[in-house]
């Protein structure tokens, strides 16, 4: 499992990437997450839904309620031109905590 | 078991939803976003074989109890959270000052209705803040009604007031002003409609009644939030009816050994006039001898001067205070007053001065001791300063007929 402070950490680029592959609603993201982390990153809908709400006020996604196939209605989220700046920040970031870690640890003496 | 009705999916999420809508954080929105969530667990539930009711349980409990989605998203959104706490803070204060002036509103119209009888100022006084406390009685009893009748209602409401919240504290500010207007401009009508010492007997009980009623009134409120919060809206029949009890008590305690003290002091003297004022009637009746007579055998070292409540035993910071209506009607009867009161002072310097033409040593030195003494009781620094300026004038009447009287 993964630690309650990374959870918190990786929410915004991970929605805004999972964003980024086309319009989503709550249910479905939190159900994709699992898929896509073996089970490992489970977000609550306590924490995703006032996390959306959050996004949406500080403009990096965009909602709107749709009637889906079933005839139900569900909250869409779809990113916004300032999510799509902010996603690209994210990923720069990400990637060079990424390469050093990665550095770090393939050329660190192991104890072992 | 087996007769139990079959399982409405349906009827039991309304029932959450109603729930949730209660929490103050979550928006009419956010509850329609989590109903969407649990329908499309349910049918993910059902599609792995749960039965309908089985599959709304596991949904629900992964969602998690209504406390903790309320702090979840209270956190993100602090002003979900506070906005809403914020308008009932203003709600309150509104309500509050509303009651007031309706308390103020009732008291003026007794008083008015009451001056057609006519009645006494002290008794319009009592009507007065019976009118209040009954007011006070009502506007909780309607609330009680209000919430127990249409409790869910009161929240829509109130999630409307939040989406609007520059318009909602408009319509409270609104509302706090007009009522204060209507407050305000009833004052003038009860002045116009009652004579003069009525109007000062009205107002000393009126400025305790509103006091008590301010006082007595957050108790009320607070008793009140306090019922609300421990029965959740369930048992508020009884929850009136304690308020009720507290109510009574609030306004006994408040304002009953005050305003009894009060009354016994003032009742009794409202049926006789004091000494002095009997002589001044006298006076005004057109008998200035048996007037200046009654003068000389005053004591007025040992009782008031004036009754209890009347315009002349106010202190000046008293009579401020009074409604400027009030005070422009009560300014005239006072110069009234005090113009009578010189004119029998002068006389009974004149009776001095002719008692001591005429050798009577005894009289004459009566008539400057009753001078001295009146002028003394009147020149107090509790006194109206018009009333400290016409003591003044009487010590100096009572020298002026020593001064001949020993020198020659």
């Amino acid at each position: 499992m993964i630690s309650k402070e990374l959870v918190a950490a990786s929410t915004k680029p991970l929605v805004l990437a999972l964003l980024a592959e086309g319009e989503s609603y709550g249910y479905a993201l939190i159900q994709r997450i699992k898929e896509l982390s073996a089970e490992e990153i489970h977000w609550t809908e306590g924490m995703l839904y006032p996390f959306l709400h959050w996004m949406e006020e500080e403009g990096l996604i965009e909602s709107e309620w749709k009637e889906a196939e079933s005839g139900r209605r569900r909250k869409y989220y779809r990113l916004s031109r300032a999510g799509k700046t902010a996603l690209r920040t994210e990923k720069q970031q990400w990637c060079t905590v990424h390469h050093a870690l990665i550095k770090l640890w393939k050329t660190a003496p192991r104890l072992t | 078991m087996e007769n139990r009705p079959p399982f409405d999916l349906n009827a039991a999420l309304r029932r959450w939803r109603d729930a949730l809508q209660n929490r103050q954080a979550l928006r009419p929105e956010d509850v329609a976003e989590l109903e969407s969530h649990a329908r499309d667990a349910i049918a993910d539930l059902r599609r792995k074989g749960l039965t309908e009711e089985e599959a709304l349980l596991v949904a629900l409990r992964r969602l998690g109890p209504a406390e903790r989605l309320q702090t979840e998203f209270g956190k993100v959104d602090p002003c979900a959270l506070w906005l809403p706490r914020l308008l009932w803070m203003a709600f309150g204060v509104a309500a509050y000052l509303v009651a007031m002036d309706l308390t103020s509103v009732a008291a003026c119209a007794v008083a008015l209705a009451g001056s057609q009888v006519p009645l006494g100022g002290f008794t319009l006084g009592w009507l007065g803040l019976g009118a209040r406390v009954l007011t006070v009685a009502v506007v909780v009893g309607a609330a009680c009604a209000f919430l127990k009748f249409r409790g869910e209602r009161a929240d829509l409401w109130l999630s409307r007031c939040v989406q609007h919240p520059v318009a909602a504290i408009a319509v409270f500010t609104a509302a706090v002003v007009s009522f204060r207007l209507l407050a305000t401009g009833f004052m003038p009508l009860v002045v116009r409609e009652l004579t003069p010492a009525a109007v000062g007997q009205f107002f000393v009980v009126n400025a305790w009644g509103a006091m008590a009623t301010f006082v007595a009134a957050p108790v009320v409120m607070i008793a009140f939030l306090l019922t609300l919060l421990s029965s959740r809206r369930a048992e508020l029949g009884t929850g009136t009816a304690a308020l009720l009890a507290v109510l009574v008590l609030a306004s006994a305690t408040g304002c009953g050994p005050k305003e009894s003290a009060n009354m016994t002091a003032s009742e009794t003297k409202q049926t006789g006039q004091t000494p002095l004022e009997q002589t001044l009637a006298s006076w005004k009746a057109g008998k200035p001898d048996e007037a200046a007579d009654a003068f000389l055998k005053l004591d007025f070292t040992r009782s008031p001067l004036f009754t209890k409540g009347a315009v002349l035993n106010y202190s000046e910071p008293e009579f401020v205070a009074l409604p400027a209506a009030a005070r422009d009607k009560m300014a005239k009867q006072v110069i009234a007053d005090l113009a009578t009161l010189k004119a029998l002072g002068r006389r009974v310097a004149d009776l001095g001065k002719e008692a001591r033409s005429k050798g009577d040593v005894a009289r004459a030195d009566r008539c400057a001791q009753q001078l001295r003494q009146c002028g003394d009781a009147l020149n107090r620094p509790s006194s109206l300063l018009m009333v400290q300026q016409v003591g003044k004038a009487f010590t100096k009447l009572a020298a002026e007929p020593a001064a001949p009287g020993t020198n020659p």
